[in-house]
């Protein structure tokens, strides 16, 4: 991860003198994956377009506002991305769908899973794990969005997130268990 | 124990299938409309900077010319009270031009404004800046030699090679016991 951030910082520093270059290769690097994560975080393509659009316009208009001292590139791209998702998920919360947050705390039968995971595994129920994700709280969200989407590692996220590595696994742990009675709630599987 | 395990596995599974069926990255036409907005944006802080560079050269043009208005005046003060006295080597004596016979010396410019700076100008006299203070009430008169332009040399004019080389026709500005003030080359020397 040294590497690429050093890198990452390069690329940085030259896009800051107008090197072109230096700029597809940044964009290049992480428009998918930034991309990806506003699409899992807001379930809108068009959303995901246009703040994908806005990182990239906010480093160019101000390239030197990184820090390194702060952390790694991508973490700071991602930092942008969150708090736009953020402020564009508060400003149009009237219009997510909006399902049933309430997450109790009761335990679940694992062998209940077994054949409703088997199901939406199955890609025709994609959709139903997919308005799942996107109905966990945000901070649960986040975990499942970089460390299951993403398969980013949890020091990784942790980085992007701000948080120790202890705080990725146990919100990740957490999430999973909502998923899963989500699902069941949901009653996606036939 | 196991079922759980299977649980997670298949949840994981879901989720990676979840991944793999989402798009992948924002579309092309956000990169190139990026990349537009990357150049424009350079472009722009160029013009800029070579704007700001101009401005800056052209203050400090001006600070620098307003200086040297000022400072050439403050050298003739201070040649003329410090240098020493020098003989004219005067070779022949071909004609005199005029006679002043009032205090008033004949308008002298010290600041060479000449493409040639190092010859004393072809149109005004310029300031031998190896005598004394003009006494108050000396009489002045203009006497063309014609001389070596080395022996220019030899009364504290500044003369170029070429010049030095040949022989010149000079107006020489000088006091009634024969100390030369100033000089200015006559125009045929060119």
């Amino acid at each position: 991860m040294a590497e690429p951030s050093r890198n990452d910082q390069q690329l940085l520093r030259q896009l800051a003198r107008g090197n072109e270059p230096a700029f597809s290769a940044l964009y290049e690097r992480y428009q998918g994956p930034l991309y990806r994560f506003v699409l899992h975080m807001s379930g809108n393509s068009a959303t995901a377009e246009e703040i994908t659009q806005e990182v990239f316009m906010i480093v160019i208009a101000n390239p030197k506002a990184y820090d390194p001292a702060k952390g790694s590139v991508a973490g700071y791209l991602f930092g942008i991305a969150r708090n736009l998702t953020r402020r564009n998920m508060q400003e149009q919360q009237n219009h997510l769908p909006i399902i049933d947050d309430e997450m109790g705390d009761e335990a679940i039968d694992p062998a209940d899973d077994l054949d409703l995971l088997a199901e939406v595994s199955q890609a025709e129920s994609l959709e139903c794990l997919r308005k799942a994700v996107l109905a966990l709280p945000e901070q649960y969200r986040e975990v499942v969005v970089l460390c299951e989407l993403e398969e980013m590692t949890y020091p990784e996220a942790a980085g992007i997130l701000e948080c120790s590595a202890g705080t990725i696994a146990s919100r990740l742990h957490r999430a999973r268990t909502m998923l899963r009675t989500k699902l069941k709630g949901q009653g996606c599987a036939r | 124990m196991r079922q759980m395990n299977q649980s997670e596995e298949r949840l994981t599974a879901a989720l990676r299938d979840l991944a793999a069926a989402s798009k992948q990255g924002a579309p092309p036409e956000i990169g190139l409309m990026l990349q537009d907005a990357f150049r424009r944006h350079h472009l722009r802080r160029r013009r800029v900077f070579r704007l700001r560079v101009a401005v800056v050269s052209i203050c400090f043009a001006a600070l620098a010319s307003s200086f040297l208005l000022w400072k050439p005046a403050l050298k003739k003060d201070v040649a003329v009270q410090n240098g020493p006295v020098v003989a004219i080597p005067i070779q022949q004596a071909t004609h005199v031009e005029a006679t002043s016979s009032s205090s008033t010396p004949p308008p002298v410019r010290a600041r060479r404004t000449s493409r040639r700076k190092n010859a004393p100008a072809a149109d005004t006299f310029v300031a031998l800046p190896s005598f004394d203070v003009i006494p108050a009430g000396d009489q002045f008169r203009v006497v063309r030699l014609e001389m070596p332009g080395e022996d220019l040399r030899l009364v504290g004019a500044h003369v170029t090679e070429e010049i030095a080389r040949r022989r010149v026709t000079a107006d020489f500005v000088v006091g009634h016991d024969g100390t030369p003030y100033a000089v200015r080359l006559v125009p045929t020397n060119f």
